[in-house]
């Protein structure tokens, strides 16, 4: 019995009532014995589907489970939501190991060293691999594509962009003002072809995901967004944060299936609202202590510093944690839809705990605190799906050039899927 | 046979399957049927350890294999071996003979490679650019920290005369400016901007017993203008102080600051062993020889050290790691060596 079709076997509408749909019901037998005797009699299985839909939607508990498989669903834990619409929570998993991404790691700079930077592009290609290969749903892993040569040209573009920047910002504020101005069309057309280069070259079973966001698209979320939120002093940065994620996932396909996310911007300001307010706090805070004690030359530096450090152990993390949180619980594909469960203390152990070691160890730990995180992520989230993920078929396919995905990465434009 | 996954590359449905190598050709066999295809029109990725392999065929249809130690051992039988970097990246001591080299050519490009590269660019560098460089130098100092001297002019010029007096026509001097000005919070000293311009305070007049004292000191900072010391310092301390903020930048400013000062005082000590060369060849034939430089080292040292004291150690008391003119023996035994 499919799913979708209670209603649409009926004919009525989403809301209808039990009144309606037992009339329906009766209609649609006495339709079905009508057309019996025409030239064309329906097939059978007609009357099976009518008494399934019939007796489904006749029940309220059992039409209250079909609607929830219908709906987008609301933030369950997958142990619920598999009671819910009969969709069983497959688990994402990270398989890899940190001396596994340490050895890979090293001789990747190793080799980026000696040949100046070069080997820099398969290196690349050898990190993305691995965290695509060890990231494993319902038995079968991910994969990554990237071709080695268009990501080397594409960085190169990417370094002489960045050292014209550079130059412009060294040669006076009117050039750098120039400069930044000419590089503000040109950058969503960079978000575009980034976004297009990583989720063509990700595969799934054999398919490859692909994207389809356009140039005004990205305008007006990166750029039109962004100069909201920079004139409201931040006000509507939630807004411009949910228009930047949505974007993504909306324009984002696996095969030809669409990803939809509709994640709201009032559930965004739920989440910005305390760490603003703590941001807010904190701010008086220090210019509390700037106030009161001048004489004292440390306490201001010391404030700030602390202040700094909440931001990078806290704020973030949270902001994080609770963004991810929302943004996968209200994403659907085509009928499946999925879990993410990050807790935000275990989340704050992990970035504390990394920052720790990654300074005792000099630098050294950053593979281990890398394949950390992407363990305890991958741990965190699973989709929803009532039938085996055997049915997706592949979109077109075209190839692109690496030149957005290299432009972001040394630019530290932050997109990740 | 090695159990696997097949996906045609159109849909996303499983196949199970098993596959081997036979004949030189990727053999798979399974409920859907069977397919094989040469090894050199497939695309092998061989993971390492539990990551997966795949195989994959022209017509984008995958293989996934889940045990990649038998997959290897299977390519190993038909004498296919991993890559270099793949079989590198599987064993720890060459993880850490990567790491070693790392390490070492992180430190030879440090040690030699930038000051190398910035001994060449230094001289390459316009004069406009650096006299601009130079004049902002100046025109921030003299607003914040230095006042006019209280020299009287004409003991400028006996000294300006000395200094030119310096050169012969064979070792003409770089290009340079004296400037005097008086600054009590630094103490005495005298400083070489890239430009040419020399400032020095009336403090280290006042440290001096002889014009030929102050001669010496100005002979050390001619040394500086003559091997671009200025702009080699600068052009060294921007690429150090951008790695150690891309490397540290995430940990603290604080951190990165200090190191990046630590790092550069290594540059520093090397360029005034450099100035003092070539003060000494310049000061060689004079009269009094190398002794004033040699006697103003001294008393330079012993000026800053009081006033090192009176600052209670200075910073976290690690004046002398930090401290621009460092090992003043080791420079004094360097200059009586050249005497001899």
């Amino acid at each position: 019995m499919n799913v979708t079709s209670c209603y649409e076997t009926l004919g009525v509408v989403r809301d209808a009532t039990p009144e309606a749909i037992a009339a329906a019901y009766q209609r649609c037998l006495g339709e079905l014995r009508a057309s019996l005797d025409g030239p064309n009699p329906p097939p059978p299985e007609r009357l099976d589907a009518l008494r399934a839909a019939y007796q489904i939607l006749g029940d309220p508990a059992s039409r209250q489970a079909h609607d929830a498989a219908l709906t987008p669903p609301t933030p369950l834990s997958p142990a619920l939501a598999a009671d819910a619409g009969g969709r069983k929570p497959h688990a994402f998993a990270f398989t890899g190991s940190g001396g596994e991404y340490f050895r890979i790691w090293i001789v990747n700079l190793f080799l980026s060293l000696i040949t100046l930077g070069i080997y820099s592009a398969w290196a690349k290609v050898r990190r993305e691999v691995y965290f695509h290969r060890n990231l494993v749903l319902d038995n079968s892993a991910f994969s990554y594509h990237g071709n080695p040569i268009a990501i080397l040209k594409g960085r190169a573009i990417a370094v002489l962009l960045l050292i014209a920047l550079t130059a412009a910002q060294n040669a006076g504020p009117l050039a750098y003002g120039l400069a930044v101005l000419t590089l503000l069309p040109v950058a969503p057309w960079l978000i575009v072809r980034a976004f297009r280069f990583r989720a063509h070259n990700t595969s799934y079973r054999g398919l490859r995901f692909s994207f389809h966001g356009s140039y005004r698209q990205a305008l007006t979320a990166f750029v039109g967004y962004g100069l909201l939120a920079a004139i409201s002093f931040g006000l509507l940065f939630p807004l411009f944060y949910r228009q930047q994620r949505t974007f993504v996932l909306n324009n984002l396909r696996y095969g030809s299936a669409q990803f939809r996310c509709t994640a709201s911007g009032r559930q965004f300001y739920g989440i910005f609202l305390k760490p603003l307010g703590l941001a807010l706090i904190g701010m008086f805070a220090i210019g509390f202590v700037a106030a009161a004690g001048g004489a004292s030359q440390l306490l201001l530096p010391l404030a700030f510093a602390v202040g700094a450090m909440a931001l990078m152990l806290f704020l973030l993390p949270y902001i994080r944690v609770r963004t991810t949180n929302l943004v996968w619980n209200h994403v659907t594909l085509e009928r499946m839809s999925f879990s993410s469960t990050l807790a935000v203390f275990a989340y704050f152990g992990l970035v504390a705990g990394n920052l720790v070691l990654l300074l005792l160890t000099l630098g050294l730990y950053w593979p281990w605190a890398q394949v950390r995180l992407a363990r305890y992520r991958a741990s965190c989230m699973s989709l929803l799906s009532a039938e085996p993920l055997d049915s997706f078929i592949a979109g077109e396919s075209a190839n692109v050039a690496a030149i957005g995905d290299e432009v972001s990465e040394l630019m530290d434009i932050d997109i990740a899927l | 046979m090695i159990a696997a996954d097949y996906f045609d590359g159109r849909s996303s449905r499983r196949h199970p399957v098993h596959l081997g190598l036979r004949d030189g050709a990727v053999v798979v066999e399974g409920e859907f049927g069977r397919r094989s295809a040469a090894l050199d029109a497939v695309e092998i990725c061989t993971g390492a350890e539990r990551t997966p392999s795949t195989i994959r065929f022209a017509d984008g249809a995958i293989c996934e294999i889940r045990d990649s130690a038998a997959w290897a051992a299977e390519l190993a039988g038909a004498g296919i071996g991993a890559g270099a970097v793949a079989s590198a990246e599987r064993r720890w001591h060459w993880a850490l003979a990567a790491l070693t080299g790392a390490v070492l050519i992180i430190a030879a490009i440090y040690a030699y490679a930038l000051p190398w590269l910035a001994r060449q660019l230094a001289p390459a560098i316009p004069s406009a650019v650096t006299q601009s460089i130079s004049d902002a130098v100046l025109k921030g100092l003299d607003a914040r920290l230095l006042a006019p001297s209280k020299t009287n002019p004409q003991r400028q010029q006996e000294i300006a005369a000395k200094v030119a007096a310096l050169g012969s026509p064979g070792a003409s001097l770089p290009p340079h400016r004296l400037l005097f000005r008086s600054a009590p919070q630094i103490g005495p000293n005298a400083f070489a901007l890239p430009g040419g311009d020399l400032v020095v305070l009336d403090e280290l007049l006042a440290l001096a017993r002889r014009d030929e004292d102050v001669v010496a000191v100005v002979a050390h900072e001619l040394g500086h203008l003559r091997h671009h010391h200025g702009m080699r310092q600068l052009l060294q301390s921007a690429v150090v102080s951008f790695v150690v903020g891309v490397y540290l930048g995430d940990v603290s400013t604080v951190v990165a600051g200090l190191t990046t000062l630590l790092l550069e005082s290594r540059y520093s000590r090397e360029f005034e062993l450099e100035a003092d060369a070539y003060a000494g060849r310049l000061l060689l034939p004079t009269p009094a020889s190398l002794d004033p430089l040699i006697d103003m080292l001294l008393r330079l040292d012993a000026a800053h050290a009081k006033s090192r004291a009176a600052d209670q150690g200075g910073l976290f008391g690690a004046g002398d790691l930090l401290s621009s003119h460092p090992d003043t023996a080791g420079r004094v035994s360097a200059l009586r060596a050249m005497k001899r």
